[in-house]
This record gives structure tokens, C-alpha cells and sequence, in this order.
């Protein structure tokens, strides 16, 4: 089962390019942004920390350290969890056509926001809000799924489905009563997706259930191939299929809903990453999942740095992620089809 | 009694006008037999209307905010909910007299019945092709509110305009002696402001940023509707972006802004505000370390924008002093604030309230 992933050197070298891309891209995206700074400047203040003598200047140091970092950290954090989630969920569900928020953490994580923002909440107030929500959500998706006795798969996804479409309902009318002028334009823009916002008091608030579900994602890997086949292989294996699904789920409801709550819904990266990944490195969730991490980083982190550098205006971010991700994920698809199953 | 002779008032000043031939804007006409009257509206539609006009609802804030302001005894409904902050210079016969009907504008969720509800004989509707009402939205409103007149009113966003809706309005509300105080007010410091800003060249312009929203990275572009005064009082939007005829907000980073590097920020909301001079991401923006934010009073509209409508007519000279308190130093804002309050406002301020007001928008009380 496992013997098959053979270490040729053609695997090597692309294990190594994926632990190469997000760091080559991480210190990239330094030189990059609408403030004209020289890349020698750049660097001479990333090592600034360490060499004093390197400084530039107060300004300069807080463009670098204030401003693109946080953004950077959080583009590869959303982009690693949402991908993450993405092929885990595909992979337990046993279906490709599965996102993160399948279970209603994004819908749930969208109002949570919304009442945040009516209720004049401050930043932080709206993100813990969006979070909590995100997870309140997934919970009462599964509490119904649980009342009917010939429980399983199906009936999780179509709860998620109904919890979705309810919350979704709770955001409309959270647009509904809010304020034209100023509430609306805010529900809508969190809602659309952005990393403009984040500071580094946002992404110390999601760091640990963001980190903890990935190592747990990271750690069960191994068992999402037997999960993938069906329940009957699993128990064969002495595995328990539902508490294993169970504790996935979980795992990626927390990285999703900490994503979700920084950045806002940012569609797309979820479903279509592990898809790109797959055909690069094929369907062993051993190399899959590690794998969508790194593509999912590198891919978002590209595509705020369009969105952030372009032209003068931010980009909203989920208009990128499909206009760019849908051009390059049917490139892969003709030129990787071949060897998809 | 007093309709009837309302109605024939306006018949009378309107026969004037088609006489002395104004007819660059429209005008009540004529009286039809069965003691109708019937008018053209702006749009060039003919309307009829049947009784007095004594009940008044508008499907978006702009108009609403007009007839506030001329008269506020024949609104029978607002688009939306006050704040508390807002409603801090709303007379109290005003304060809970307004039933909230929503509307047709930003949030689209205006309800026919809730409008009719309200009882109105009549109904106003803005035409902005910016805003994407034009003609074809007047006929559906006309054809939902089935019996009840809707009446067109055009330039209602745009300050050097929106004398003509004022005076329009005026009329079809029978208050034109307001409406002609409104159009003075709003025209005496129209060309005070843009015979100065006329004569600022170029290199010397100050550049302004106008911060939206609670982070201040909203932003609207200079070609926009929204921040119309900075270029009118001869401010430079540094929005110059590529989408420069968008009316919608946009979105920027706080390293453009640092590149824009305003000599000014003006900004609309309190929380932005209240921590700009502490952030350390605008720290080492010019008009922050200049000292140079300021904040648009707010009550009970606003005065820079939001709607940009009849209620920025004193958001003229405030910007003007804002932008360049020196070369506007011969405007009395005080005395501005006061009159504008309490002529269209309903609410009569001491010195001291108008003093807070503007002081507490940033400018200085030596600039007043």
C-alpha cells in the first residue's frame, strides 16, 4: 500500500522544490508592495534584528516588520490550512468535489462576523465572533446528523448543507438591518475575502488552534488512505473509522474556522489545491497532505501579493484565487489527467 | 383651504417660470379640470397628482435628507435607522417621528408595502445613473406604487447641481422660501470657495486622502460622487487610481497610502478617528505626523459624505478650512454651522455647541 511510493529522483526533486517554494516565496514577497522600497533596502532590514548596524530606517522597518510581515505569515498560514482541510475532507468523504466548508464553517464564520460588526465590535471582538461561530456551526451540523439513527456520511453532508444554507439566511438578514453606510459595506467586504486587515495581534489569536489542527492533520495522514477506501477496509485494519473521521473533522474545523476568521471567505483554494496537488504528486494522502500544504501557502501567498502590489486598489482576494487558479488548474488537469487514477 | 392655495402657488410661480422660459429644469404646469394637478417632473415625465402634498416618503437618503431639511412636517418616513450619534442634533419631535421604511440605495431592501404603509401621497425617487437608477428604475417604482405619484428628481448628488433639485423640490413641497434660502446658503459658499480654489495652481494643491471605514483603508476615487469636495475647494484626491470613474469604495493597503502620502486625511469614521494618531502603521504618514485628520461631524447627517447629498452643502466650507485653513480664513464657520442648523436643521445651536462640533472634526479654534 505504501511500499509504492518509491523514492526516484524525480520524486526527490519535487519533495524538495515543495519545501523550497513557500521559503523561496516567503522572502520574495519582502521585496514586493506599493510602497517603493530598493530589494537591497529590504534585506539589509530583515537582518537588522540580528546585525543592528543594517537598519534603514523607522519607516522602513515598519513597512517591512509591521506591514508585509503579518501578511506574508498569514497568506502561507490560510492558503496551508484551507488546503489542508480541503483534501482531508475529500479524501474522508470519499469525494473530490468537497471544500472546507462543507460542514457550514464558513457560513457560520460569516455571521459570527456579521453580528460582530452590527454590534460595533472591535477587530479582535469580530474575529474571536467569526471563529467561534465557525465552530458553533460545525457543531450543530453534526449534533443533527447524530438524531438520525442510520447516521453516516450522507447525512453529515446534507446537514452541513441545511446549516449552511441557514447561516447563510442569518447573514442576509444581519445585511439586511445593518447600516448602509458604513455596516453594510463592512459585512460585505469581510464576507468577499481579504488578508488586509491582518496584524500581528490577529495572527497570535489563531496560531495555536491553527498549528494544533495541522500537526493533527499531519499525524492521522497515515490512516486517510484506509479512511478513503471505505469503512469495511478500515475495521479490518483495526481502525475505528467514525472516531477517526470524527477527530479529522475536528482538526480541520479548527484550522478552517482560524483561517476563515482572519482573512474572511476566501473560496476556491479549499477545493482546487488538493485537486493540483493530486496530480503532482498523485492520491497518497502521506505525500498529499504535506503536499497541499505547500502548494496551498505558495498559491495564496502569490496571489496576495497580486492582490496587494497590481494596481492601487487591493484586489479583493477571491476574485484572484479563481481568475488565476482556474486558468492554471485546467493546464495541470490536460497535462496531468493521464496519470490521475 | 391652505392646500388649495399652496397648489395655486405653485402653479402661479410656475406659470412665472415658463414665462420668463426657465425651462432648463422642470416645473409644475398646468391644472387639469377635475382639479388634479399635474406636472412635469425632472426626469421630463408627467405625473399626476391628486391630492395635496402633505405626506412624503423618498426611496433613498439623498431626497429624504432634502425634504428633512425643507420640510420636515411632510416626511412620513426615513430609509434608515439614526444612530445615537446621529440623532444628537435631531430636535426631539423628530426623534422618534420617522418610521424606518428602508429603502432603495446601498442595501437594496426597500419593501413596496412598508412604503405604501406609511401612507404617503407621494413618492420621490433619485435618478443617478452612477448609481444605477435611471429612467426604466422610475417606471417599475411607478408601476409597483400602482396610484401613488412617484416623481423624479435628477443631480441630487452632486453639490455645484443640486440647486435645481432643491428649488424643484421646493416647490413641489410648497416650501420655496426654504428651498431659496437652502440654494443661497449653499451658493454663497460655492463661489466663494471656487473662485479661491480657482486660483491655487497646481503645485501648490494639498493632497488628500479620505479614509472610509473603521481602518481607514477604505477609500473612494477621485472621479467618484463620494469626496466630491476635496476637488471642489481645490484639494487633490490622491485616489488618482485606474479605476478612476468608479463610484463604488475601493480597498487600498496602508503602504499605498504611505506612497500617496497625503498632506491631509479626511476621514468619516469615529473609530479610525479616535486612533490614527496611535497606530503605529499610520505613524509615518505626512498628514498624521502633521497632525492633519480630521473626522466629518456626523449629526444628524454627515457632513462630508454618506449620503453625498443636500447635507454637504456645509461639508463646503468645513472642507475648505479643513484642506486650507489659511487661505479660507475669511469664512466664519461658527456662524456657517449655526445658520445651517437652524434654518435646516430645526435645532438651534449656541456657540459653544457649534464650537464643539467643529473642534471635535480636527479643526483648531483659531482657525474657526
Amino acid at each position: 500500500m505504501s511500499e509504492n511510493s518509491s523514492f526516484s529522483v524525480d520524486n526527490l526533486v519535487i519533495y524538495l522544490l515543495l519545501i523550497a517554494l513557500p521559503i523561496f516565496l516567503f522572502f520574495v514577497s519582502f521585496m514586493l508592495g506599493r510602497y517603493p522600497v530598493a530589494p537591497i533596502d529590504v534585506i539589509k532590514t530583515i537582518l537588522s534584528p540580528i546585525f543592528p548596524s543594517l537598519a534603514v530606517s523607522p519607516e522602513l522597518n515598519s513597512i517591512v516588520f509591521t506591514i508585509r510581515l503579518p501578511r506574508i505569515i498569514a497568506a502561507l498560514l490560510v492558503g496551508a490550512a484551507l488546503s489542508i482541510a480541503g483534501a482531508s475532507f475529500q479524501g474522508i468523504f470519499k469525494n473530490p468535489l468537497v471544500s472546507p466548508d462543507l460542514l457550514g464553517v464558513s457560513m457560520g464564520a460569516g455571521f459570527g462576523a456579521a453580528i460582530a460588526i452590527l454590534a460595533n465590535a472591535g477587530n479582535a471582538l469580530i474575529q474571536l465572533s467569526a471563529f467561534v461561530f465557525g465552530l458553533i456551526a460545525v457543531f450543530i451540523t453534526f449534533s443533527i446528523s447524530k438524531t438520525y439513527k442510520a447516521g453516516g456520511i450522507l447525512l453529515l453532508v446534507l446537514s452541513g448543507t441545511a446549516v449552511s444554507a441557514f447561516f447563510n439566511a442569518l447573514i442576509s438578514g444581519a445585511k439586511f438591518m445593518a447600516d448602509p453606510y458604513d455596516k453594510l459595506p463592512q459585512i460585505t467586504y469581510w464576507l468577499m475575502g481579504s488578508l488586509s486587515a491582518v496584524n500581528f495581534d490577529k495572527l497570535a489569536m489563531i496560531i495555536i488552534p491553527l498549528v494544533l489542527g495541522i500537526i493533527v492533520v499531519m499525524i492521522l495522514r497515515w490512516h486517510l488512505n484506509v479512511l478513503s477506501m471505505g469503512d469495511e477496509e478500515a475495521q479490518s485494519l483495526g481502525l475505528n473509522p467514525s472516531r477517526l473521521r470524527l477527530i479529522v473533522i475536528i482538526a480541520c474545523t479548527l484550522v478552517t474556522s482560524a483561517a476563515v476568521s482572519i482573512s474572511g471567505i476566501i473560496g476556491w483554494i479549499g477545493l482546487v489545491v488538493p485537486h493540483m496537488t493530486r496530480i503532482i504528486v498523485g492520491p497518497d494522502h502521506k505525500i498529499l497532505i504535506p503536499a497541499s500544504l505547500s502548494i496551498g501557502a505558495s498559491f495564496l501567498l502569490l496571489i496576495d501579493n497580486i492582490s496587494r502590489t497590481f494596481i492601487s486598489i487591493e484586489i479583493p482576494i477571491g476574485i484572484l484565487t479563481a481568475i488565476i487558479g482556474v486558468p492554471l488548474f485546467l493546464y495541470l488537469l490536460r497535462k496531468g489527467y493521464s496519470e490521475w487514477n | 383651504m391652505e392646500k388649495k392655495t399652496t397648489i395655486i402657488l405653485v402653479i402661479l410661480i410656475a406659470l412665472i417660470a415658463c414665462g420668463v422660459g426657465i425651462t432648463l429644469f422642470a416645473s409644475p404646469s398646468s391644472i387639469s379640470t377635475d382639479g388634479n394637478t399635474t406636472i412635469t417632473d425632472m426626469a421630463n415625465r408627467t405625473v399626476n397628482i391628486s391630492s395635496s402634498v402633505d405626506r412624503v416618503v423618498a426611496t433613498s437618503p439623498p431626497m429624504t435628507t432634502i425634504v428633512y431639511m425643507l420640510a420636515p412636517e411632510k416626511l412620513v418616513g426615513v430609509n434608515f435607522q439614526w444612530t445615537d450619534e446621529e440623532l444628537k442634533y435631531v430636535p426631539d419631535q423628530y426623534k422618534d417621528k420617522f418610521p424606518v421604511i428602508g429603502g432603495w440605495f446601498g442595501s437594496q431592501d426597500g419593501n413596496y408595502e412598508e412604503f405604501i404603509a406609511s401612507e404617503p401621497n407621494l413618492v420621490i425617487e433619485g435618478i443617478d445613473e452612477g448609481m444605477g437608477v435611471d429612467l426604466s428604475t422610475v417606471e417599475e417604482r411607478q408601476e409597483k406604487f400602482g396610484s401613488l405619484p412617484v416623481v423624479a428628481v435628477t443631480d441630487n448628488t452632486n453639490v455645484t447641481k443640486i440647486d435645481n433639485t432643491i428649488e424643484f423640490l421646493g416647490k413641489l413641497l410648497g416650501a420655496e422660501d426654504k428651498a431659496n434660502e437652502l440654494i443661497a446658503f449653499n451658493d454663497k459658499y460655492l463661489s466663494q470657495v471656487q473662485s479661491t480654489a480657482s486660483s491655487i495652481p497646481d503645485s501648490e494643491k494639498k493632497s488628500v486622502y479620505y479614509a472610509s471605514g473603521e481602518d481607514g483603508l477604505s477609500t473612494y476615487a477621485s472621479g467618484a460622487s463620494h469626496g466630491q469636495l476635496i476637488s471642489l475647494v481645490g484639494g487633490k484626491n490622491v485616489a488618482d487610481t485606474e479605476v478612476k470613474d468608479s463610484g463604488s469604495e475601493l480597498t487600498v493597503s496602508i503602504e499605498q497610502v504611505m506612497s500617496w502620502n497625503p498632506d491631509v486625511i479626511i476621514a468619516t469614521d469615529e473609530d479610525f478617528y479616535n486612533k490614527v494618531y496611535n497606530d503605529s502603521k499610520w505613524a509615518s504618514v505626512k498628514a498624521v505626523k502633521d497632525h492633519r485628520v480630521y473626522l466629518s461631524p456626523q449629526s444628524p447627517f454627515k457632513w462630508f459624505d454618506r449620503p453625498p447629498g443636500a447635507n454637504i452643502i456645509i461639508g463646503v466650507p468645513w472642507t475648505a478650512k479643513v484642506i486650507y485653513p489659511d487661505k479660507y480664513s475669511n469664512i466664519d464657520m461658527v456662524g456657517a454651522t449655526k445658520e445651517f442648523y437652524s434654518n435646516f436643521y430645526h435645532y438651534g445651536l449656541s456657540d459653544e455647541q457649534a464650537k464643539e462640533i467643529l473642534t471635535s472634526s480636527g479643526l483648531k479654534g483659531s482657525d474657526l
